[in-house]
């Protein structure tokens, strides 16, 4: 009895939870089929009489949005490719090859992490502007690429990985480089997708760097693009939620297909520590 | 082409410690032969100096003829089967037999019929497709021996097999593993702590304490002729006897409690202390008053096919097995005599047989 009562009580609250992440979505989603009239209506209008596409369509031919995401879209994958690539070795090898200083390295790197993004921004700026960056791809996705957190989630998960599972690779004839490809990675696929995603949706997000690198318009994200249609479109509800019903629909999209992965990876997470 | 593993002036330090100090030996090629000792006696460290794991600290390893000793343990053609057997958890069994198969570019369907081939060798063709972890420890273990023989190494190692195993799957294992060796006919070096395991399946038995050759021979020999006490208390179960005696004449020796066994002392000085060790099977029951050792059943235990007597001989709790037409119940009082190839006279101090 008891035990129901306390199941009773955290779906309660788990409903609860859920509620309050999803009706902002919601709202976004109706308020983008709303006319200007329905948007100021009050008491709000929870269910759309109509399902206007009138604001998408202002939205994809005032403000390029095929261009922005195209932008982001390119940016995040490249971006998420070259972080996988040096997370990986990184990890590889502050996990398993033995060099000097290997430790001390590591820590020093972890000590990096307290540097607050904003401060890194500036002297990242500083040198794109002196390399001539500006407005590039190259801009936007190669400063962020080495991520040492990742690398930290990614070394702890390889450590985790038996020693013996490397050294019967090893004998079995591979190569250190043939057992991190057939061996550990396979292994950590939970943790690389989990890092993947993470990474994706950072890019996918960001603003701050973007804004900084960012003027030719043609170079926007979906993030500066958003806000700029702000300032060029002013404050039309109902618009702008149509705009960000765009920009979220390729990260949706990714949801949908990593989903099992997502939740694997973080129940496995959980086991591992 | 079995080969032979010559080991000389072997050397292995962990940080300072020295593990491995000037071993210098040759393991003979075709045969099955056991690292036995206590755990940290340094078997299973020799065995990583062997297959390449770990990098020497001085001295050389030798296949036949050719040197390993600076070989990576790819170079080393070695099989390996590891206490955990080390699995590749997302290969199916198929894929973990054929992987060594798979890095020297073996063409994928050559590789699964070798496997196969194996698979049934080993008698897990009914898994071939299965995940590791869908599979009991026993059948793990037959895919790990299988995989470490996938590649026909010059050399199988073993890490402690049978350790993770229970006791019923130890002992088929165990039969399984020297079936094997025998058919395939390749050099074996079997690393145990289990010194009944060592001496039903060895051809050779290496005893090691502390990093040091005790001894090296046949199983037979070890159990027969021990070098030091060490080796007698090491092998044979029940363990031997140990009674701290001092010499007196060429037929006596007295024990501390006054208690005197009637037992050939050869040409050692009266009045020497030395370690009077006796194997349960060689002690016999006398009537002869002046020849037997009088002995108190404390407790008699039934095995089967031999029966165990916990017998107070002095001070000390002392097994003896006699043969089965013997039969004495608890708190009898006998007297017994030790003879045979199975007591030996060790030196008190360093323990080296005399």
């Amino acid at each position: 009895m008891k035990r129901k009562a306390s199941r009773v009580a955290i779906y309660a609250l788990l409903i609860i939870g859920a509620l309050t992440m999803l009706l902002p979505f919601y709202w976004m989603i109706i308020s983008a089929f709303k006319t200007p009239e329905q948007i100021a209506q009050m008491p709000p209008l929870w269910f759309p009489t109509s399902f206007r596409l009138d604001n998408f369509e202002y939205a994809m031919t005032y403000a390029a949005f095929g261009r922005y995401i195209f932008n982001s879209l390119l940016v995040t994958v490249c971006n998420m490719v070259c972080t996988m690539i040096i997370t990986i070795l990184a990890a590889f090898a502050f996990s398993r090859l033995s060099f000097p200083g290997r430790d001390v390295i590591f820590s020093i790197f972890l000590g990096f992490m307290m540097v607050p993004f904003e401060l890194v921004a500036i002297t990242n700026y500083g040198t794109i502007v002196q390399m001539g960056g500006l407005d590039s791809y190259a801009a936007l996705i190669f400063p962020y690429t080495a991520n040492v957190l990742y690398v930290y989630i990614l070394r702890n998960f390889f450590l985790g990985i038996p020693n013996s599972l490397y050294h019967a690779a090893r004998i079995d004839g591979a190569s250190n480089f043939k057992y991190l490809t057939r061996i550990m990675i396979p292994v950590a696929k939970p943790a690389l997708v989990t890092i993947a995603l993470l990474n994706g949706i950072d890019t996918w997000n960001s603003f701050l760097w973007p804004m900084l690198i960012v003027n030719d318009p043609n170079m926007r994200t979906v993030t500066i693009g958003l806000t700029s249609f702000v300032q060029d479109a002013g404050i039309r509800y109902e618009r702008l939620m149509a705009a960000a019903c765009i920009v979220v629909l390729p990260m949706i999209v990714l949801f949908l297909f990593a989903r099992k992965y997502i939740i694997t990876a973080m129940a496995r997470g959980g086991i591992k520590g | 082409m079995a080969m032979n593993i010559r080991l000389e002036h072997l050397r292995k330090e962990f940080a300072g410690t020295v593990a491995l100090d000037d071993l210098s030996i040759t393991f003979q090629s075709g045969k099955l032969t056991t690292l036995l000792g206590p755990s940290g006696c340094g078997k299973s460290t020799l065995l990583n100096l062997i297959s390449g794991i770990l990098p020497v600290s001085g001295g050389g390893i030798f296949f036949s003829d050719k040197e390993v000793t600076k070989l990576p343990p790819d170079k080393r053609n070695v099989g390996l089967v590891f206490q955990n057997y080390a699995l590749y958890p997302h290969m199916s069994v198929c894929d973990n037999i054929a992987f060594p198969l798979e890095i020297k570019k073996v063409p994928k369907a050559k590789r699964r019929e070798r496997a196969y081939e194996l698979a049934q060798l080993l008698q897990i063709s009914d898994y071939f497709e299965r995940k590791p972890s869908q599979l009991s420890g026993g059948q793990q273990q037959r895919v790990a021996i299988a995989r470490a023989l996938a590649k026909e190494p010059d050399i199988l190692l073993l890490d402690e097999p049978l350790s993770n195993l229970d006791a019923r799957l130890r002992l088929e294992m165990r039969e399984e593993i020297r079936r094997l060796q025998l058919k395939t006919g390749i050099t074996t070096i079997f690393v145990t702590h289990d010194q009944e395991e060592a001496l039903s399946i060895s051809d050779y038995i290496l005893l090691m304490r502390k990093g040091i050759i005790q001894q090296y021979g046949v199983p037979q020999e070890l159990y027969d002729k021990p070098a030091n006490s060490f080796v007698a208390d090491f092998l044979g179960n029940p363990p031997i006897n140990m009674f701290n005696v001092t010499v007196e004449g060429t037929d006596r020796l007295a024990t501390e409690d006054g208690i005197v066994f009637h037992y050939p002392t050869g040409a050692l000085e009266p009045g020497r202390k030395v370690q009077f060790g006796v194997r349960s099977e060689a002690f016999t029951v006398t009537d002869q008053a002046d020849l037997g050792t009088p002995a108190l059943v404390s407790n008699v235990f039934l095995n089967g096919k031999e029966t165990l007597y916990l017998l107070q001989i002095g001070g000390q709790s002392v097994r003896a097995t006699f043969n089965g037409s013997v039969r004495f119940g608890q708190g009898d009082t006998i007297l017994v005599s030790v003879g045979g190839s199975h007591s030996h006279l060790f030196d008190a101090e360093s323990g080296a047989v005399l």
